[in-house]
C-alpha cells in the first residue's frame, strides 16, 4: 500500500504540466532616464501567456508602477524590456511579470539607481556665430536644451545620450558666453566659457611699398618700429636690367601712416634668414633676372640705430629659419645642402658654432616662432613641433587645425607671440587665422582674413595688442598693409 | 508465411525516412567579435553576418558595415567606435582604455535599425604574473610514425585567496627569426629571382601562433594557490624554432560568463570526431537583440584587465625540437613569393629586426 501510494505521488509530480518559473534576471544597462532589464521564463515546454514584461517603480511596494508590456508569448526563454522616462538619480525597483489565464505572476525584485547627467567637454572651444559645437557629456536626455548666457541655442541632435550638436547663436554683446545645459529638468553649467571667433581686419594702406609686390623678403620689429625689405619684386622689376630692389629696407612711420625707405642698402640679398628681431642674413645673390643664383654670406644686426655687419657663418644658407634665443642668433635648415643643420651666432664672442641638427628638414616656408626659449614650427604635414635648442629634445605637440593644400597653401603665413598666446595663420592663398594658447595647447578660431585670398604675407608685427601685417599680391601687383584687432567684432 | 515475409520487408523499408537536417543557424546571424582592455589604444570590434554553411552555402561571411557601435560604462559615459576603411571594422579612439572596477556594455545599431546590447562586463584586476617560462614538448599526433613537437609556455602566478578569478590567455601575432638556406638551393620556381649563395639568410617574419586553442581557467580548484600552469602552446612546424621566436601574449582576467563561453568554444575547437566528443553546438554569447530577444547573435563581447607578455623562445634553450627542420632554399626575403600567375605580389620580408627586438643574450 505504501509503495503504491508513493508511486502514485511520484507519478502525479511527473505528470504535472504547464508550470513555469519567472526570473528578473539582470539589469543590463542603466543611464539617466533609461534602463534595460532582462527576464527569463523557465519552463520545459511552450506555455502560452497573455502578456509578459516588467514593472518598474520607485517603491518596493510597486503601488504606482510603470509597466513595460511585451505582449503575448508562448516560448520560454529570456526577454528584454527597456523603459524610458525615468527620473535622474533615483532608486528604482523592477520585477518581471507574466499574465497567464488571467493571473498575474511576478518574478523576483531587483533594484537599480538611475545616473545623474554631467558635462565633460565641448568642442571647438571657439566658434563663429551660426557655427556648430558639440557638447559631450553623460546621461543627456532627448529633451536637452542649451543656453549661451540667456539665449537659447538650436539643438540639432542629441546623439545616443552623450553628445549634443548645437548651433551657436549670433554674437551679442560679449565675445565670451557661459554655456548652460538643461536636461530632464537638471541645469548644468559648463565650466569653460565659450568664446566667439572674432577679430576685425582694417586696411591701412592699399599700396604700401610703392607698387612693389614684395616676396622672399625679411621683416623684423624693434620695439615699436616695423621694418621690411631685402626681398624681390614679384614681377621682377629692374632698373636698367639690374635687379636692384633687393637692397631696400622700409620702415613704417606711424606719424605719417606710411612706409618709408631707410638709408640702408643690403647686398642684393633675398631668401635670407631672419629672426624677426633684427638679425638677418644669408640667402642668395642674383643681379639679373636670368643671372646665376649665388649664395650670399652677408649677415647683419640692426641694433636700433644702424645695421651692423656680423661675421659670416661657416655654411651657406638660403630659405633657412632664423630665430633669436637668449640674445643669440640661430640659423637652421634651408634649401641649400643639409636641411636640418643648425648654427648659432653668439654676439658676446662674435663667432658662430655648430649645434645639433633639428629632427627634420625645415625651411622658411614653415611658420616658426620662439616661446619660453624653445623653438616651435609647423611642418607641411601640419604638425606643431617644440624644440629645446639646449638639449636638442623635440616633440610634436599639436596639429594645425586648418587644411593645407600641397604647394598652394602649405607655406608662408606668420606666427606672432603675444603673452602666452600665439597667432598663426594667413598661409599663402589661405584666409584662416588661429589663436593657440601655449599653456593649454587649445586652438581658437579667429575671423577669416577679409581681403583678397590670393596673397602672401610679407611682414607681421604686434603693437598694443594689435597685429599688423603686410600681404603682397600677384594679381594687381601690390603690397597691402593691414591692421588686425583680435578681440574686436 | 511468404506474405508475411514481404510485409516484413516493406515495413522495414517504410521505416527509412530522409533526415531533415537543420543547422539551427538563423540566416545571416550577426557575429560580434572583439573585446576591450585596460591597455590604452585603438580597441577593435568586428561585425559580420554568418552565412549558412552546407548545401545552401551562399558565400563567405560578409562584414556588417554602416553600423553605429557604442561602448557604454556604468557611469553613463559613451564611447563611439568609428568604422574604418575595412568594412565591418570599428575602432575606439587611440586613448581609450577600459578602467578597473567599471562595467561595460557594447551597443550596436545596425543599418536596418536593429538594436543589440551586450550584458554588462565587469573589469577585474588580473593577478600579476611572477614569471613566464617555456619548455619543449613532444606528443603523439595523428601521424603514428612521427610525434608532434611544440613549445609549452608556463605562467607562474599567485592566485589571490578568497576571490573568484577567471583567467584567459591569448596569443597575438608574433615575430620570429626566419632562417633560410639559399646556398643549398639549385633552381627555384619560374620567375623567381636567382639567389646567389651569399644572399639573405636571416629575416624577421610575423606569425599567428598555431594551433589557436583557447587557454582559459577558473580558479575554482586552486583558489589561493601558487600556479605554474600552461598558458600557451606553439606548434613546431619546422620553421618557427630555427632561431628565436618572440611570442606575444595577453594575460587577462575575464568575467565568469566569458570564461564559460571561452571554455565551451575551446571544447568545440578540440573536437576530434571520436565518440567521446561533446556534441557540436551553437554557443550563445552575451549579445541580445532588443527588438527580438530570441534572435541568435554569435560572439561574446568582454572587457578584460590585461598584462602584456613578451617571451623570447630561443632554439638553443629548447631540449629538443622538430628534426629535420624545414629547409627554405630561397633567399629569406622571398619567403612569401608567389608565382606571378597568381597576380599576387608578395611583400619582401625585412632583414632588420623590429625596433624593440631585444632577446636575452645568455
Amino acid at each position: 500500500m505504501l509503495v503504491l501510494s508513493s508511486l502514485l505521488s511520484i507519478s502525479c509530480e511527473i505528470e504535472e504540466v504547464g508550470t513555469l518559473n519567472l526570473l528578473t534576471e539582470e539589469i543590463v544597462n542603466v543611464s539617466g532616464e533609461r534602463a534595460i532589464v532582462m527576464g527569463r521564463i523557465v519552463a520545459f515546454e511552450n506555455i502560452p501567456v497573455e502578456d509578459h514584461g516588467f514593472y518598474f517603480a520607485e517603491e518596493e511596494s510597486f503601488l504606482e508602477p510603470m509597466v513595460v508590456s511585451l505582449g503575448a508569448t508562448e516560448r520560454p526563454g529570456r526577454f528584454v524590456g527597456e523603459v524610458s522616462g525615468l527620473q535622474l538619480g533615483r532608486n528604482y525597483f523592477v520585477k518581471a511579470f507574466v499574465v497567464r489565464n488571467g493571473e498575474l505572476i511576478f518574478g523576483n525584485v531587483l533594484s537599480f539607481e538611475t545616473l545623474n547627467p554631467s558635462i565633460l567637454r565641448f568642442e571647438p572651444l571657439v566658434q563663429f556665430g551660426g557655427g556648430e559645437i558639440t557638447i559631450t557629456g553623460v546621461n543627456l536626455a532627448d529633451d536637452t536644451r542649451v543656453f549661451f548666457g540667456d539665449r537659447e541655442a538650436v539643438v540639432r541632435e542629441v546623439i545616443f545620450g552623450f553628445q549634443v550638436r548645437v548651433t551657436v547663436p549670433p554674437i551679442a554683446t560679449s565675445i565670451s558666453e557661459q554655456i548652460r545645459v538643461v536636461t530632464s529638468g537638471v541645469e548644468l553649467l559648463v565650466e569653460t566659457p565659450f568664446r566667439y571667433a572674432v577679430g576685425k581686419y582694417t586696411l591701412l594702406e592699399e599700396d604700401a611699398l610703392e607698387g612693389f609686390s614684395i616676396i622672399e623678403n625679411i621683416y623684423f620689429q624693434r620695439e615699436d618700429r616695423f621694418f621690411v625689405g631685402m626681398g624681390r619684386d614679384r614681377s621682377n622689376r629692374t632698373t636698367n636690367g639690374i635687379l636692384g630692389y633687393e637692397n631696400l629696407v622700409w620702415e613704417y612711420d606711424f606719424g605719417k601712416g606710411k612706409w618709408l625707405e631707410t638709408g640702408f642698402e643690403a647686398r642684393m640679398q633675398r631668401r635670407a634668414s631672419d629672426s624677426h628681431t633684427g638679425f638677418v642674413g644669408g640667402g642668395i645673390y642674383q643681379n639679373t633676372v636670368s643671372g646665376p643664383q649665388i649664395p650670399n654670406d652677408n649677415y647683419w644686426y640692426f641694433d636700433g640705430d644702424d645695421f651692423q655687419e656680423i661675421p659670416s657663418p661657416p655654411i651657406n644658407m638660403a630659405d633657412g629659419f632664423g630665430f633669436e634665443i637668449q640674445g643669440q642668433f640661430y640659423i637652421a635648415g634651408g634649401t641649400l645642402g643639409v636641411g636640418s643643420q643648425v648654427y648659432r651666432f653668439d654676439p658676446a664672442t662674435d663667432s658662430w658654432e655648430i649645434r645639433p641638427n633639428l629632427p627634420s628638414n625645415v625651411d622658411k616656408g614653415m611658420v616658426h616662432f620662439v616661446y619660453n626659449d624653445d623653438l616651435y614650427w609647423i611642418d607641411r604635414d601640419k604638425n606643431l613641433f617644440q624644440y629645446n635648442p639646449f638639449t636638442a629634445q623635440s616633440s610634436a605637440i599639436s596639429i594645425y587645425p586648418s587644411p593645407m593644400v600641397e604647394a598652394v597653401s602649405d607655406s608662408g603665413g606668420f606666427a606672432l607671440v603675444m603673452g602666452h598666446k600665439v597667432f598663426i595663420g594667413l598661409y599663402n592663398n589661405a584666409r584662416e587665422m588661429w589663436e593657440l594658447d601655449l599653456e593649454t595647447l587649445d586652438w581658437g578660431r579667429k575671423q577669416n582674413f577679409a581681403g583678397d585670398v590670393r596673397g602672401v604675407v610679407a611682414g607681421a608685427y604686434a603693437k598694443d595688442g594689435l597685429i599688423y601685417f603686410l600681404r603682397s599680391f600677384a594679381i594687381n601687383p601690390r603690397t597691402e598693409f593691414w591692421e588686425f584687432d583680435p578681440e574686436a567684432f | 508465411m511468404k506474405k508475411f515475409f514481404w510485409l516484413l520487408i516493406f515495413s522495414a523499408f517504410s521505416c527509412i525516412d530522409p533526415y531533415g537536417f537543420n543547422a539551427e543557424l538563423e540566416e545571416r546571424a550577426l557575429v560580434v567579435e572583439g573585446y576591450i582592455t585596460t591597455i590604452p589604444g585603438h580597441q577593435e570590434i568586428r561585425l559580420r553576418r554568418a552565412e549558412v554553411f552546407g548545401p545552401d552555402y551562399v558565400g563567405v561571411n560578409k562584414p556588417e558595415g554602416l553600423a553605429k557601435v557604442l561602448i557604454k560604462d556604468d557611469l553613463g559615459r559613451v564611447f563611439r567606435l568609428v568604422e574604418q576603411e575595412e568594412r565591418g571594422q570599428y575602432l575606439t579612439e587611440e586613448i581609450f582604455a577600459a578602467e578597473l572596477g567599471r562595467s561595460y556594455n557594447l551597443e550596436i545599431i545596425t543599418q536596418d535599425k536593429k538594436r543589440y546590447i551586450s550584458r554588462p562586463e565587469l573589469v577585474k584586476e588580473v593577478p600579476k604574473l611572477d614569471s613566464v617560462t617555456y619548455r619543449a614538448v613532444r606528443t603523439p599526433g595523428t601521424d603514428r610514425l612521427n610525434d608532434e613537437y611544440g613549445v609549452e609556455v608556463l605562467g607562474h602566478f599567485q592566485d589571490p585567496e578568497g576571490e573568484e578569478n577567471f583567467y584567459f590567455w591569448r596569443t597575438l601575432e608574433s615575430n620570429f627569426v626566419l632562417v633560410s638556406e639559399p646556398d643549398l638551393g639549385h633552381s627555384g620556381p619560374p620567375g623567381m629571382p636567382t639567389c646567389p649563395p651569399c644572399c639573405e639568410r636571416i629575416c624577421y617574419h610575423t606569425d599567428l601562433p598555431k594551433p589557436g586553442n583557447i587557454f582559459t581557467i577558473a580558479d575554482t580548484d586552486f583558489d589561493g594557490l601558487f600556479q605554474s600552469r600552461v598558458i600557451a602552446y606553439v606548434f613546431d612546424n619546422g620553421t618557427r624554432f630555427k632561431d628565436t621566436y618572440r611570442l606575444e601574449l595577453q594575460h587577462m582576467s575575464v568575467s565568469q560568463e566569458t570564461q564559460l563561453y571561452l571554455q565551451l568554444v575551446d571544447q568545440q575547437l578540440r573536437l576530434t570526431g571520436s565518440v567521446f566528443d561533446p556534441p557540436p553546438a551553437n554557443i550563445r554569447g552575451n549579445m541580445i537583440c532588443l527588438d527580438d530577444p530570441d534572435e541568435l547573435v554569435l560572439g561574446q563581447f568582454f572587457a578584460a584587465d590585461v598584462e602584456a607578455v613578451q617571451l623570447y623562445i630561443q632554439r638553443d634553450k629548447l631540449e629538443f625540437y622538430k628534426t629535420p627542420q624545414s629547409l627554405i632554399l630561397s633567399c629569406c626575403i622571398h619567403y612569401l613569393y608567389q608565382d606571378p600567375r597568381t597576380q599576387y605580389i608578395a611583400p619582401l620580408l625585412p632583414t632588420t629586426p623590429p625596433a624593440d627586438w631585444n632577446p636575452p643574450r645568455n
